[in-house]
């Protein structure tokens, strides 16, 4: 009785493992990257500010405009984004959002500040795992993608010089945070 | 037939949970195709699609855990966690967490240190501290940085305090911009256990983070006095097999760090003070070392003594992610005790499939 109870529950946790691989192959509910240090990044990049509220934002029907926009399919945890709209004497003056970047020893949590035109006030990393870590999160490096828009281009090596030598690879992946965030914003309001 | 019907009553749960996922999954197959409204795309389109509207908004986060263990014990496979966890926000001032489990293998006092989370978060204006109530982490050591609930190697915590999620409140909040604060005041139970003897652990702790160059450093300074359950050395109270020997008026301090040294990650612990008056202290460290995006490697090592024994383990532990919402995991783990005149030694494989989506 007890191998027949063991058996069973071993098949039916195999049966779940392989139902949860199948399925989550592509579902998603929320976007992995959270907002570690608001008062902080909205003192930053958005001084006097009084407050800000979540929006939660679904790619919906515009997920494949997003796609060919970014050139790149948005990750398997990304059906669902924040957009935190910072608040002013009552009125929104801006919009932060964070983004997980794929770095080249982790993850690269990238937050980007935007005004109410859609451009960049300011990038920030909230963590990495990179050797340039110190350039990475340099004035100099990060400073480059203020006042860009979603119509700018931000090619490391063309239009963004990378933080380091040797890393081009993280430079791209912030690079990319900060595009992939301004399109959203310009597709999802 | 008594002992299955629970499990299968788990396991069925475990499929409902899966059975919710799986709307969004089919939908999702076709970059191009809209996905159905999951529920967390419906409150968002409730809030207005238009950035003006918004009313309730909240996020659900599906989880499975599922491992393969082997050791001492015959090996077994169970569903350490089928659970989901829901975020959101009310109004402008309040946001909150649920977890809701569905089905674990854990049991008694190691499941509670696991599942239990239930709080809500006041916050007024911005530079304020906030106000957490409900059931909760306790801010001590490196639980408040180092999220433990979904890995095969847990911390010191589980000898070192005896609970990890407690009911009560805590302030929290920032000294100025690399210094932050936690103050709580928990009932030492335990989740969802009654105050049944109006007991009070206050727990407090400051840490600072120092950017040194390419480096970081953050470090913690944590106090804690109340009563709390001492666990045998024998088992790992985590796996629900831990004996409760008494409970104690514990009073503890501890030190913790974070360094990161470029991708290289040192998490250390070290925690001391007494039992009713006997002493009790040890260490826990763990060196994180990534391979690559994907895969990582993690040594570790601790030690733990207190009035009725002492333990020593060490661990070296496999990470990879097969994608961004699929994790393997594989610890293997040795550990040594003695309580009395009994010695223990016991080694462990575990294997681990994390799925969140």
């Amino acid at each position: 009785m007890s191998w027949m109870t063991r058996s069973k529950k071993l098949v039916a946790t195999v049966a779940l493992a392989g139902v949860s691989l199948a399925l989550a192959h592509t579902a998603a509910e929320a976007a992995l990257c959270v907002w570690r240090k608001p008062d902080q990044d909205i003192k930053r990049f958005f001084p006097g500010a009084d407050t800000y509220k979540t929006d939660f934002r679904t790619p919906g029907g515009k997920r494949a405009a997003i796609e060919k926009r970014i050139g790149a399919r948005l990750d398997p945890d990304e059906s669902e984004f924040k957009f935190y709209r910072i608040i002013d004497d009552g009125k929104q003056v801006g919009t932060i959002l964070t983004h997980l970047g794929k770095g080249q020893y982790g993850a690269i949590e990238v937050v980007v500040a935007l005004d109410n035109s859609g451009k960049v006030k300011g990038v920030g990393i909230q963590r990495d795992r990179e050797r340039a870590r110190a350039a990475l999160r340099s004035g100099a490096f990060l400073g480059q993608f203020d006042g860009k828009s979603v119509k700018d281009p931000m090619e490391i090596g063309k239009d963004i010089k990378p933080a380091a030598k040797g890393a081009e690879k993280p430079s791209a992946t912030v690079a990319f945070s900060v595009k992939k965030l301004l399109v959203l914003l310009d597709e999802l309001g | 037939m008594r002992s299955i019907q629970p499990r299968m009553k788990g396991l069925v749960a475990v499929g409902v949970l899966i059975a919710m996922a799986a709307g969004p999954a089919r939908a999702g197959e076709s970059p191009a195709a809209p996905p159905e409204t999951a529920p967390a795309e419906a409150a968002a389109a409730e809030a207005g699609e238009d950035g003006g509207g918004r009313g309730k908004s909240y996020a659900i986060r599906y989880r499975l855990d599922v491992r393969p263990m082997a050791g001492s014990d015959p090996a077994k496979l169970e569903v350490m966690a089928a659970e989901a966890e829901v975020t959101g926000e009310a109004g402008e001032h309040v946001e909150y967490a649920i977890q809701i489990p569905a089905y674990t293998a854990m049991k008694g006092r190691g499941k509670e240190m696991h599942f239990g989370n239930l709080y809500a978060i006041f916050r007024r204006n911005l530079g304020e501290p906030t106000l957490k109530v409900g059931q909760f982490v306790i801010p001590f050591g490196n639980l408040v940085n180092y999220e433990t609930h979904t890995r095969p190697v847990q911390t010191l915590y589980r000898y070192s305090l005896g609970v990890r999620i407690d009911p009560g409140a805590e302030l929290e909040g920032f000294l100025n911009k690399d210094t932050e604060f936690q103050l709580a005041v928990t009932t030492g139970n335990g989740s969802f256990r009654k105050d049944n003897n109006a007991n009070k652990v206050v727990t407090a702790r400051v840490s600072r983070t120092f950017e040194l160059g390419d480096n970081e450093l953050r470090l913690g300074v944590s106090a804690l006095r109340g009563k709390l359950p001492v666990f045998s050395l024998m088992s790992d109270p985590v796996m629900g097999s831990g004996e409760v020997l008494e409970f104690s008026m514990k009073n503890r301090v501890g030190l913790d760090a974070e360094y990161y040294r470029g991708p290289y990650l040192v998490r250390a612990e070290l925690v001391g003070g007494d039992d009713n008056g006997r002493g009790a202290y040890g260490h826990w460290v763990q060196l994180s070392v990534p391979l690559s995006y994907k895969t990582s490697i993690d040594v570790g090592t601790e030690r733990w003594k207190q009035f009725s024994g002492k333990l020593s383990g060490n661990w070296i532990g496999i990470e990879h992610k097969l994608t961004d919402n699929r994790i393997l995991r594989l610890a293997l783990q040795s550990a040594d005790a003695s309580e009395g005149a009994h010695p223990m030694s016991m080694t462990m494989i575990t294997g681990q499939l994390l799925v969140e989506f």
